[in-house]
């Protein structure tokens, strides 16, 4: 269709615009916020006409290099310690994208703006395509790559995982709760806009580098959807803007999301890239670069910033926080501590770090090596079995943290971790904006203004209550994270795929029993409970237990 | 540093240089233009555009997915990755007028003062030129913010001129008595002093993508973004049917009457309406008279989907946006910057 | 405050990525000593499958493992399909993380007033202690059994909805260089501007009030993925109404691009239909009873009758051979696939081992509530049957085509027709 036609085509269906005479359609998801009907004009004109045929053609593409790749063997140059982590992302994102898909009505419910349902509608289906073409492209992993455990169970692993349950978030806080709050700014306003916009743009990169270039297609083609929803984003974000009586409560979401995307995607994303490669090329960019280019630069400066002068109460400090976590206090580098620490709670091979590595995060990191150095070389020593346990029940300097209620990754920045008691129960978080979050902004009243439509952080959030007391053993096998010879664990610290090398059931069964640290904090008297804040407070970096002599 | 070239935006007409080291998208962010744009990587295609005019465009590696190669050939091209090698007109798909408008960097900055002569007994035509920094952007229509010499207090004033190279703002300022800039500018002001000022702001800008017939209604210093507005539209050849409705008082409140007359050649369809509330009636006034808004509702039946731009004395905003409405402008579709000050009641 | 950036890329480096016009070098160097280029190096890594044998390297590893497929062997529809919308009473250990401000969660199951076996089995209780409680007996609840028998997923969504786009298009452009848009009867062309037009509007509401409405209620994910499909197709008909409006508009003279507006807002022979449809955006809180309203009473009964039944029939006597062809691509989506996937949706709910009876008592109460309202909106259209030249056939006479095509549906759903079609 010619660009000038395309014009007209999109004015014509402009016609279609409903004003209800008989029936007002149910308003079945609802929200504190207002909006007066407007006339916002749906920026990107969209026509299904042309929009059917374009996908079509893409997915042609798509289906024509994984073809190629097969053919060309791309198998033999795939890194695992790279492929292994897709166990864990592909099992993730397939939900977040059907959520977002799932949220677009809820948008209908709320903007008044017929104009600006075309789009939505279409981001729908964008977003079914999406999660369809990632379950595909984990088919095709698991039916070439050596090793299939991991991706052969996948979405079961997903959701009785508490790597899964943090991930999670990324698709439930899309399609419950506040409708504004879940689908405009937590989904597009932060999450699509921010956050996978421009990190998802560095997967691929580092998929290439490892010998996979099929992610960067399917990635790629995913992406080139996203100009859609970064225009239903920005369009209903300048319609809440419109009503001062919205200002307070975008200035909670804002915050929220914000903080909340920082805590799960740095944590998810930064661990791939900086972790999951073996591409050491001193002029790569690491993620904190990454992040300070796309995330600070781009994002923060150049299109949340201008909206300040429309009324909207810009995070800074949480902004300026978020970096801090990330370049001082390492947050990345905790957080893929942990997941090593924790490998077999998991369905991936988790790699240790070379000399090569090292050399790397020193470079980039300057002081890494006096903080992680000790402990990754205790990881690769420990690797595989050999009469001692896995590395979370050995001695390495290493206290196992207190989740976070909130995000639900451990307390890893120990100076940090706050606690109150909420709802009934002790409850550790991770940062004061965390306990922000679950105490203050999810309630239904928000700073003496009433919220009734906010929603409400539920469920059983520290994974470790539900096997407390439970032999390791055990929970591995009631999680199903063993192979099919029923003994061999799906997860190894390492990447060896020598059967006598590879850790069982048995070697778990030696261990002692697994404790809920949230079930322990709730059993301690007040005085125990401030001792063990004030301990925790002191430990670190890298798990280190508190110094003695203080 | 590589040669620039110009870019032109549309349907917006917005202008920007750009430099081949650069892509375009970078060099609009740098001169306040927001363009929509997402990964600036060439691969979510938010910032996708058609070119119309030019075709030496070199882009930086992007995915073929955001941008394949017939859309390219059809001319479409990605602003995040494309250097321009010629000068170029490119075509929005998806903007959004008001942010794009909003972008400009406001900026603090010294002008000096060239002239200030009078165009009725208290209405002034003031010049500025910009002495730091090199330039202060803005859109026709936006208005600027004063510094009262010898104070802290600042005071608004729309621009009367559009952007031009020489660095020159004019304006039109009712002076009256009491009022801290009008005394400066009364009774104090010299040319070659120096001002601090800080623009651009406000949304009183034409909203390019519409094609609708324009009224525009302005009474005393609410001249002044009219003219902005106007003098646009008659450099840019925009053929929108348009009449401005000015009112005043008496015939010596009417100002810069030869050139409304010369615009009125220029303009495609372009009628001025003076109105005169308070005209004895043996002073020879042919035209019309009585309240500006009692003028409109006598002379027009409807104006139903037309955009209007307003600008004059609080009573007399309020005044325009009730008739308005009442003959069918949709609200979305008036204008007017409440602090695009007439320069009326300072206190 | 944080520092500035810190970190330097060695000068070294910096043209790794060459700038278009790419320069020569300014330092003088002898061509055999570039700077080596800063790529990441290829590995032979062997990570082939097949490569190695150890527990899990085998081909009967290699398929998805938590599900158990309609037939015997799993399809690559409920390969990237099944699962990926959890449900606590299957693997989903923690649970739902968020809620909503009434303390719901996820999908509740009560979102229609249907049953399938097993939703009144309590979810495991899960606490301290409990271990993940996975549902071992899968699937839990008859909900899960759904399977869309148009397969819908990415690929068959896009190619299917693509060749209708280029069909249409191809036909339209072949009528308009043959330049068959002269042949129209007169009063045809403006039953086609009014009334062609005026459906547009249906198609445009359902499509976008009623399917991708209940997207977010369903209780799988093959529900919901089959409800964005339905939406999909219904919001691209509508378009390519609107936009064959347009067309016409600029074939034909005296072509009035605006009547469909004045008739769908005012004509009488459309508040019916215009009525009903609203309703259907109406139905509260209850994904079911709106697919069933829509797709097993709406469709036939007013839709097929107005699309196949009116417009078809007519257009050939009129001289217009292009008219039907863009009805029959909407034709097509409700009789090949909407109403497919409807069928395998509702039937085995009239059969189900636990809540046959409440279901079928269920549906029975919907096609009373419903088929009154749907007769009275096809009476109400009786007029357009006269309003061309060539009569179509007599509206009693498709009336009862409709109604026996409705009757048909209702077998196929185990239902007995209402006493109400008797009207």
């Amino acid at each position: 269709m010619s660009r000038q036609s395309l014009a007209k085509a999109h004015q014509k269906i402009q016609e279609l615009a409903w004003e209800p005479q008989y029936h007002e359609p149910y308003m079945k998801y609802k929200t504190d916020y207002t909006f007066r009907k407007a006339a916002k004009k749906d920026p990107l004109k969209q026509v299904l006409r042309s929009y059917f045929p374009m996908e079509e053609e893409k997915d042609n593409r798509v289906y024509g290099a994984q073809d190629g790749a097969i053919r060309g063997n791309m198998f033999r140059q795939v890194q695992e310690r790279w492929l292994e982590w897709q166990k864990l992302f592909l099992s993730i994102i397939p939900l977040p994208e059907i959520s977002a898909a799932r949220s677009m009505p809820m948008l209908f419910h709320v903007v008044p703006n017929p104009e600006l349902h075309n789009g939505q509608a279409i981001q729908m289906i964008d977003e079914v395509r999406h999660s369809t073409i990632q379950q595909n492209l984990k088919r095709l992993y698991m039916n070439n790559y050596i090793d299939p455990a991991g991706f052969n169970n996948s979405l079961r692993n997903f959701q009785s995982d508490y790597c899964g349950t943090i991930g999670r978030q990324f698709a439930e806080g899309f399609i419950t709760g506040d409708a504004i709050t879940a689908a405009s700014i937590y989904l597009t306003i932060v999450a699509e806009t921010a956050f996978t916009n421009t990190l998802f743009v560095a997967m691929p990169a580092e998929a290439a580098a490892n010998g996979d270039y099929l992610l960067p297609t399917v990635f790629h083609s995913v992406q080139s959807d996203e100009s859609r929803h970064i225009s239903n984003g920005y369009a209903t974000l300048l319609m809440a803007l419109s009503d001062e009586d919205n200002r307070q409560l975008l200035e909670r979401d804002l915050r929220y999301a914000w903080w909340n995307n920082h805590r799960v995607v740095d944590a998810a994303i930064g661990t791939f890239i900086e972790y999951g490669t073996k591409d050491r090329r001193k002029d790569r960019e690491s993620y904190a670069e990454m992040w300070r280019r796309w995330i600070y630069d781009d994002y923060y400066r150049s299109y949340l910033v201008p909206l300040e002068r429309y009324g909207l109460v810009i995070p800074h400090d949480l902004v300026e926080e978020a970096w801090t976590q990330i370049w001082e206090k390492g947050y990345v580098h905790e957080v893929a501590q942990f997941f090593a620490t924790g490998w077999l709670a998991n369905y991936w091979r988790i790699d240790a770090m070379t000399d090569e590595d090292f050399e790397w995060f020193e470079y980039k990191y300057p002081g890494w090596y006096d903080r992680y150095g000790k402990w990754w070389e205790n990881y690769a020593r420990l690797a595989t079995p050999n009469g001692h346990h896995p590395i979370v029940a050995e001695d390495v300097d290493y206290v196992y943290p207190h989740r976070c209620w909130t995000c639900m990754v451990p307390c890893l920045v120990r100076e940090d971790m706050v606690m109150q008691e909420v709802d009934g129960q002790w409850r550790t978080y991770c940062h004061e904006v965390c306990r922000w979050t679950d105490a203050e902004a999810f309630r239904p009243v928000y700073q003496g203004r009433e919220t009734p439509n906010m929603g409400r952080l539920v469920g059983h959030r520290e994974w470790e209550t539900l096997y407390h007391g439970w032999n390791w053993a055990d929970v591995v096998s009631d999680m199903g994270f063993v192979r099919d010879d029923g003994k061999t664990m799906t997860a190894q610290p390492h990447l060896d795929l020598d059967p006598k090398k590879m850790w069982t059931l048995d070697h778990m069964r030696r261990m002692g029993p697994l404790l809920s640290p949230n079930v322990i904090l709730n059993e301690m008297t007040d005085a125990e409970r401030d001792a063990f804040k004030a301990d925790y407070n002191r430990q670190g970096p890298a798990g280190r237990s508190a110094p003695s002599d203080a | 540093m590589g040669d620039k070239h110009v870019v032109r935006f549309e349907p917006v007409g917005i202008e920007i240089e750009v430099d081949e080291d650069q892509t375009i998208l970078r060099a609009a962010a740098e001169q306040g233009v927001q363009l929509m744009h997402g990964c600036k990587e060439g691969q979510c295609a938010a910032c996708k555009s058609f070119v119309l005019e030019g075709e030496d465009i070199e882009l930086d590696r992007y995915s073929t997915f955001a941008l394949p190669d017939f859309e390219r050939e059809e001319g479409q091209t990605l602003l995040c990755r494309a250097h321009a090698y010629e000068d170029l007109v490119i075509e929005l798909l998806n903007y959004d007028e008001e942010i794009i408008r909003g972008g400009l960097p406001l900026r603090k900055g010294t002008v000096e003062v060239v002239s200030n002569e009078p165009v009725t007994h208290d209405l002034r035509h003031l010049v500025v030129k910009l002495v730091e920094p090199s330039e202060i952007k803005f859109f026709p229509g936006q208005y600027m913010d004063f510094v009262v010499p010898g104070t802290d207090e600042t005071r608004s004033f729309s621009m009367a001129n559009t952007p031009n190279r020489d660095g020159l703002f004019e304006f039109v300022i009712k002076i009256y008595p009491g009022g801290l800039f009008s005394e400066y500018l009364a009774d104090k002001v010299q040319v070659g002093d120096q001002l601090q000022v800080e623009a651009p702001f406000g949304t009183f800008t034409l909203r390019e993508s519409r094609t609708s017939d324009l009224l525009f209604l302005g009474g005393g210093a609410g001249m002044a973004p009219m003219l902005g507005l106007l003098r646009s539209m008659a450099e840019r050849g925009v053929d929108r049917k348009a009449t401005f409705y000015y009112g005043a008082r008496t015939q010596q409140d009417l100002c810069f009457v030869g050139e409304l007359a010369e615009l009125a050649e220029r303009l495609s369809d372009f009628t001025y309406v003076p109105a005169l509330s308070h005209a004895p009636d043996d002073d020879g006034w042919d035209g019309e008279r009585g309240l500006i808004t009692e003028v409109v509702k006598r002379r027009e039946s409807s104006l139903a989907g037309m955009d209007a731009y307003v600008c004059g004395p609080p009573p007399m905003v309020d005044a325009a946006l009730a008739t308005l409405t009442t003959l069918g402008v949709k609200e979305n579709d008036i204008h007017y910057d409440k602090f695009t000050t007439t320069g009326e009641p300072e206190a | 405050m944080p520092g500035p950036a810190p970190w330097h890329v060695p000068a070294a480096s910096q043209n790794s990525l060459c700038p278009p016009n790419g320069e020569a070098e300014t330092t003088p160097m002898t061509t055999t000593e570039r700077p080596e280029r800063s790529v990441p190096k290829p590995v032979f890594t062997d990570a082939e499958a097949g490569a190695r044998e150890f527990p899990d390297s085998s081909a009967g590893a290699r398929r998805y493992n938590y599900f158990s497929p309609a037939k015997r062997k799993q399809t690559h529809y409920e390969d990237v399909t099944v699962e990926v919308q959890p449900d606590p009473r299957h693997y989903l250990s923690q649970g739902w993380i968020y809620g909503f401000a009434n303390g719901e969660t996820g999908y509740p199951l009560h979102w229609t007033k249907l049953k399938a076996w097993g939703v009144d089995e309590p979810e495991p209780r899960r606490g301290p202690g409990t271990g993940g409680l996975h549902v071992q007996n899968w699937p839990a609840h008859g909900w899960h059994e759904f399977r869309d028998p148009n397969e819908e997923w990415e690929q068959t969504l896009y190619r299917y909805n693509a060749n209708v786009v280029r069909q249409l298009t191809q036909n339209v452009d072949n009528a308009r260089n043959s330049k068959a848009f002269s042949l129209w009867a007169s009063n045809w062309v403006h039953f086609v501007e009014r009334h062609v037009g005026a459906w547009m509007h249906i198609e445009h509401i359902l499509g976008l009030y009623v399917f991708a409405a209940n997207e977010r209620s369903g209780p799988t994910n093959m529900h919901n993925t089959a409800m964005a499909a339905n939406s999909a197709r219904k919001i691209r008909f509508a378009q390519d109404l609107a936009l064959y409006n347009l067309t016409l508009t600029e074939e034909i003279d005296g072509f009035d691009g605006t009547a469909h507006l004045q008739a769908w807002n005012s004509d009488a022979e459309w508040q019916g239909a215009r009525a009903l449809t609203e309703a259907l955006t109406a139905v509260e809180d209850d994904w079911g009873e709106a697919m069933f309203a829509a797709n097993v009473v709406f469709e036939p009964l007013v839709g097929e009758l107005f699309r196949s039944n009116l417009v078809m029939q007519s257009a050939a006597p009129n001289g217009d051979f292009v008219t039907p062809t863009v009805m029959g691509a909407g034709e097509n989506d409700y009789s090949q696939r909407d109403l497919r996937w409807t069928v395998a949706c509702f039937a085995p709910l009239t059969q189900d081992k636990e809540f046959a009876d409440h279901n079928r008592q269920l549906m029975a109460g919907w096609l009373t509530k419903w088929v009154p309202q749907a007769l009275e909106s096809a009476r109400t259209m009786q007029p357009l049957w006269s309003a061309a030249d060539h009569k179509p056939p007599r509206f009693e006479d498709s009336l009862d085509r409709a109604k026996n095509r409705f009757a048909g549906i209702c077998r196929d759903l185990g239902l007995d027709s209402p006493e109400e079609l008797k009207q």
